[in-house]
C-alpha cells in the first residue's frame, strides 16, 4: 500500500468518516500541501468498511435535498479540502509548542490556504452537492475543551483529555472539571485567530452549499463568493440553496444576512449584487421548499 | 224552364245520357262541370272554393278547358269527378257566388245540377245530337261547345299575380330567404352570429337574357324560426327577399298573398320550390330544391395555431365561398364559473405556494397537466381556489374558452367541436390571440399526485449505523504531535 493510499485511509477513517457519522474527529499528523497535492493527484478511493460508511452517509445527506441513487467517490477537491480541514484543526493543537507554535500555526494555515486554493470552487452542481454532503456537518464540529482545577492549580486541555493522574482523589484534591464545546470558528489560538478565521472562511467558501447552510454563523461572517453566486445562477442551484438554508435557519434571518453581505460587494459588481438581492427576496417570499424535478423544471 | 224539366220524386228514367240518381235521388253524373264566363271568374271560383275546401280530392280528375261556343264566345269549363251530390252542392254554391253554372254529366252531355227550384235535379226534354265535345243543358240555354285548349292548374297558379297583404308579414314561423350573391355571406354570418337555426344553399337559374353568360345565382336560406326583430330588417334590405311557406314546395313573398289558397292546391311537388314574388315579378322555380346545408356546417373553423399569413385559396370560377372564420369576441353576458386555467411557467412558483393552502377536496378534484407552455388546471366544480393564470370556462366537455370571451359565430358547442375536427382524447383551449391548444386528456392527473415527488430509493449496501436520533455530534480530539509536529507537513516549495 502506497503512502498516499495509507494517508487517504487515515484521513477517511479519522477525519471524513467521523465527521459524517458524528464520532470523534482525530486529525492525522499535519499533512502539508505537498502530500495533499499528491493525494489529490492520486485520486484515492476510501476503501474498506469506512469507505462504505462514508458513501452511505454522503448519500443519506444528499437524499435530504433531492432524490439520488448514488454519489461519485470523493473527488480530488474533496481530498484537498479534507486535508486542509485536517491541518486547520491541527493548527489549533496546543502541542504545537509554545516557543515555535505561532510560526508552526502560521505555516500550517498557509499550507491549508494553498490546499484550499488548489481545490478551488466547485465547477458543477454535482460537485457542490458532493462537497456539501461530505463537509456539511462541519458547522456542528466542536472541540471539547476541558478546564480542570484542583487544589493547587488549574489547567486547560483543549481538545484533549486531561491525564488521569490529575483526576485522582477528586474530593481530597478538590478537582473540578468543566467542559466547554468550542465551535470550529473559535478553536484558534488567540495569536493566530485572525489568520485562522481567514483560512476557515476560505475553506467554508470552497463548499458554497455548506457556506449558505451556515450563513447565520457568527464567525466567519458570511460573505458572497464567486462560488456561491455561481451556484445561484442556475435554477437547480437556487433550489438546493433554498433547501439547505431552510434546514438550517429561518428564511427571514438568512435573507437579512444575505442582504448585508450583498451590500458589502464591491461597487463594480452590480449584477452580482442584484443576483444576491433577488435570491434574498425570493427566499423571503418563499416559505416552503420547492421540489426540483419535472414539476419544477418545465422548460 | 226552357228545355229542361224537373226530376220528380222516385223518377228513375232520365233522358240525359250518363246521369242517374244517387242515393238521395239527385240527378248525378260521373263528373261535375262548372262553366265560368272568364278567367277571372275562374280565379275567383278557385279562390273562394279553396278558402273552405281543398282540391286534393279532385285534383287528379280536375280539368280546366277553354271552350268555344258556336257563337264564338269563349268560356271556361272546369270539370272534375263528381263523386257525390254533396260535393256538387258545395261547388254549385261557390259557382253561384262567382257567376258560374254547375252541371253534371259523364262525357259530352251535361245537365244543370239541382238547385232550389229542382231539388232532385233536371232532365232534358230533348238531347241535342252533335259531335261537339261538350253540350250543356241549362234552364236558360242549351249550348254546344268545342274544347279549344286545356289550362294547367299549376301553370294558372304560377301566372297569377300576388296582391299586397300586409297581414301576411307577421309571426316567427319558418321562412325562406333569398339573397343576392353579394349579401349572402353577410347574411349567413349575421344569422350564424345570432344563433338562428337555418340552412343555406345556392340556387341558380338560366340567364335572363342572351347577353348574360352566367346563370342567375342566389343564396337561399331556409330559416326555421326568425326572430321578429330580424323580419323588418330582411324586408327592408334591398337584395333580400323573404318568403313565407304557403304549402309544401311553395312560398309567397312576405307582405303579399296569392289569390288562391295554395295550401289547398296540391299541384306543386314537395321536392321543388316555387317562390311567388310580389310586385308583378314572375315566380321563381327551383327544380329540384337541391342540397341545403346547416349554417354551422358551412362555416369552417379557420383556426391559426401560429401567426402565419393566410394562403388565400382562390375561389373557383363562378363559386362563392361562404365559410367564415371562428373568432373570439368580448362577451356581454355575466361572468360565469371558470373551470380551468393556464398558469404560465413563470407563475409556477406561486402555484406551488398556493398548493399548500388548498383543501384536500380541492387537491383531489383539481387536475393538472404540465406542458412547455405552462400548467393547465381543470376543476369541474370551479377553479376559483387557484386564481392564477388565464381563466377558462367550459363550453363543451372538450372545449374551453377564455373567460370573458365568447366564440363567434355563436354556433352550438357540438358543432364547434365537430368543426375543430372532433379530436378524440384531447381538450381544446382557445387562445385570446388566436389559435387553439390541444392537450391530451390522459396527461391530466390529480394535483395531489403531481405535487409530491416520488422518492427514488435504492438498496444501499448493508452497514450498521447508529440511529439517527442518537447520532452524536462530531468532536475534535487533538492528539499530541510530538517533538517535530510538522515533520511531514511540507509545502511544494520545501
Amino acid at each position: 500500500m502506497t503512502s498516499i493510499q495509507s494517508l487517504a485511509d487515515q484521513i477517511a477513517e479519522r477525519v471524513i468518516g467521523p465527521l459524517l457519522s458524528g464520532a470523534s474527529v482525530r486529525p492525522v499528523a499535519s499533512i502539508g500541501s505537498r502530500r495533499a497535492f499528491a493525494l489529490a493527484n492520486e485520486e484515492p478511493v476510501a476503501g474498506g468498511q469506512i469507505g462504505l460508511e462514508i458513501a452511505a452517509a454522503r448519500l443519506r445527506a444528499a437524499r435530504k435535498l433531492l432524490p439520488l441513487d448514488s454519489l461519485p467517490e470523493l473527488s480530488p477537491g474533496e481530498w484537498l479540502l479534507a486535508s486542509a480541514l485536517n491541518d486547520l484543526l491541527q493548527s489549533t493543537n496546543p502541542t504545537l509548542g509554545r516557543l515555535w507554535g505561532h510560526r508552526r500555526r502560521r505555516r500550517l494555515l498557509e499550507m491549508a490556504t494553498a490546499m484550499i486554493e488548489r481545490a478551488g470552487a466547485p465547477t458543477t452542481l454535482g460537485e457542490a452537492l458532493a462537497r456539501y454532503c461530505t463537509f456539511g456537518g462541519c458547522d456542528q464540529l466542536v472541540r471539547e475543551d476541558t478546564h480542570l482545577s484542583w487544589w493547587s492549580g488549574s489547567r486547560s486541555f483543549p481538545g484533549t483529555r486531561p491525564p488521569r493522574r490529575l483526576l485522582f482523589w477528586p474530593r481530597l484534591r478538590r478537582v473540578r472539571m468543566q467542559r466547554d464545546a468550542v465551535p470550529l470558528s473559535e478553536m484558534a489560538a488567540p495569536a493566530s485567530s485572525e489568520q485562522y478565521a481567514e483560512v476557515l472562511a476560505a475553506w467554508v467558501g470552497a463548499s458554497p452549499l455548506s457556506d449558505l447552510a451556515s450563513l447565520a454563523r457568527q464567525t466567519p461572517e458570511f460573505r458572497w463568493t464567486g462560488a456561491s453566486l455561481a451556484l445561484l445562477s442556475v435554477p437547480p442551484g437556487r433550489t438546493l440553496a433554498q433547501r439547505v438554508i431552510e434546514r438550517s435557519t429561518s428564511q427571514a434571518r438568512a435573507a437579512a444576512v444575505m442582504r448585508r453581505a450583498a451590500e458589502r460587494l464591491p461597487g463594480d459588481h452590480g449584477e452580482a449584487r442584484r443576483s444576491a438581492l433577488s435570491f434574498a427576496d425570493e427566499l423571503e417570499q418563499c416559505r416552503w421548499s420547492e421540489p426540483v424535478g419535472p414539476f419544477g423544471a418545465v422548460a | 224552364m226552357g228545355d229542361l224539366e224537373r226530376v220528380a220524386v222516385h223518377q228513375t228514367r232520365l233522358r240525359v245520357p250518363g246521369v242517374g240518381l244517387d242515393a238521395r235521388g239527385v240527378v248525378l253524373g260521373a263528373r261535375g262541370l262548372v262553366l265560368l264566363p272568364s278567367l277571372d271568374r275562374l280565379v275567383a271560383f278557385l279562390a273562394v272554393y279553396t278558402q273552405q275546401h281543398s282540391l286534393s280530392s279532385m285534383v287528379e280528375s280536375l280539368r280546366i278547358e277553354v271552350v268555344c261556343s258556336g257563337l264564338g264566345t269563349r268560356e271556361l269549363a272546369l270539370s272534375f269527378a263528381a263523386s257525390s251530390s254533396g260535393r256538387l252542392d258545395r261547388i254549385s254554391e261557390v259557382a253561384r257566388l262567382t257567376g258560374g253554372f254547375t252541371f253534371t254529366g259523364t262525357s259530352r252531355h251535361y245537365i244543370q245540377f239541382r238547385d232550389a227550384g229542382a231539388p232532385f235535379g233536371y232532365d232534358a226534354r230533348e238531347i241535342t245530337a252533335t259531335d261537339a265535345s261538350l253540350v250543356l243543358y241549362h234552364t236558360t240555354f242549351t249550348q254546344v261547345y268545342e274544347t279549344q285548349r286545356e289550362l294547367d292548374l299549376r301553370l294558372l297558379l304560377l301566372q297569377l299575380m300576388l296582391h299586397p297583404d300586409p297581414g301576411q308579414s307577421g309571426g316567427e314561423g319558418p321562412l325562406w330567404v333569398l339573397a343576392e350573391p353579394g349579401l349572402g355571406p353577410s347574411l349567413l354570418a349575421y344569422l350564424s352570429r345570432s344563433g338562428v337555426d337555418a340552412q343555406v344553399g345556392m340556387v341558380e337559374w338560366p340567364p335572363t337574357t342572351a347577353f348574360d353568360e352566367q346563370p342567375v345565382r342566389r343564396f337561399l336560406f331556409r330559416v326555421s324560426r326568425l326572430p321578429a326583430r330580424m323580419r323588418s330588417l330582411l324586408r327592408s334590405t334591398p337584395g333580400i327577399s323573404a318568403f313565407e311557406p304557403a304549402a309544401q314546395g311553395v312560398a309567397v313573398e312576405q307582405g303579399h298573398a296569392h289569390p288562391i289558397t295554395l295550401r289547398a292546391c296540391p299541384v306543386f311537388k314537395p321536392e321543388d320550390l316555387v317562390l311567388f314574388r310580389g310586385g308583378g315579378a314572375p315566380p321563381l322555380e327551383v327544380k329540384p330544391l337541391g342540397v341545403l346545408a346547416e349554417l354551422s356546417s358551412v362555416q369552417r373553423a379557420q383556426v391559426r395555431i401560429e401567426e402565419v399569413p393566410s394562403s388565400g385559396r382562390p375561389v373557383q370560377d363562378g363559386a362563392a365561398d361562404i365559410r367564415v372564420p371562428i373568432r373570439l369576441a368580448p362577451s356581454s353576458s355575466p361572468l360565469r364559473r371558470v373551470e380551468a386555467s393556464l398558469v404560465a411557467l413563470d407563475e409556477l412558483g406561486r402555484l406551488r405556494r398556493l398548493a399548500y393552502l388548498l383543501t384536500p377536496e380541492a387537491l383531489r378534484t383539481t387536475r393538472i397537466a404540465v406542458t412547455k407552455l405552462g400548467a393547465f388546471l381543470i376543476r369541474d366544480a370551479g377553479i376559483e381556489a387557484l386564481p392564477l393564470g388565464r381563466l377558462y370556462r367550459q363550453i363543451h366537455p372538450s372545449i374551453y374558452v377564455p373567460s370573458g370571451l365568447e366564440v363567434v359565430p355563436a354556433v352550438s358547442s357540438d358543432v364547434l367541436f365537430g368543426a375543430l375536427g372532433a379530436p378524440e382524447g384531447r381538450l381544446l383551449f382557445f387562445q385570446p390571440a388566436g389559435g387553439v391548444l390541444a392537450v391530451q386528456s390522459d396527461r391530466f392527473l390529480p394535483l395531489q399526485e403531481a405535487l409530491l415527488q416520488p422518492e427514488q430509493w435504492t438498496l444501499v449496501s448493508a452497514a450498521q449505523f447508529d440511529e439517527v436520533l442518537s447520532t452524536e455530534l462530531p468532536r475534535v480530539e487533538l492528539e499530541p504531535l510530538g517533538i517535530l509536529p510538522l515533520r511531514n507537513a511540507k509545502s511544494e516549495d520545501d
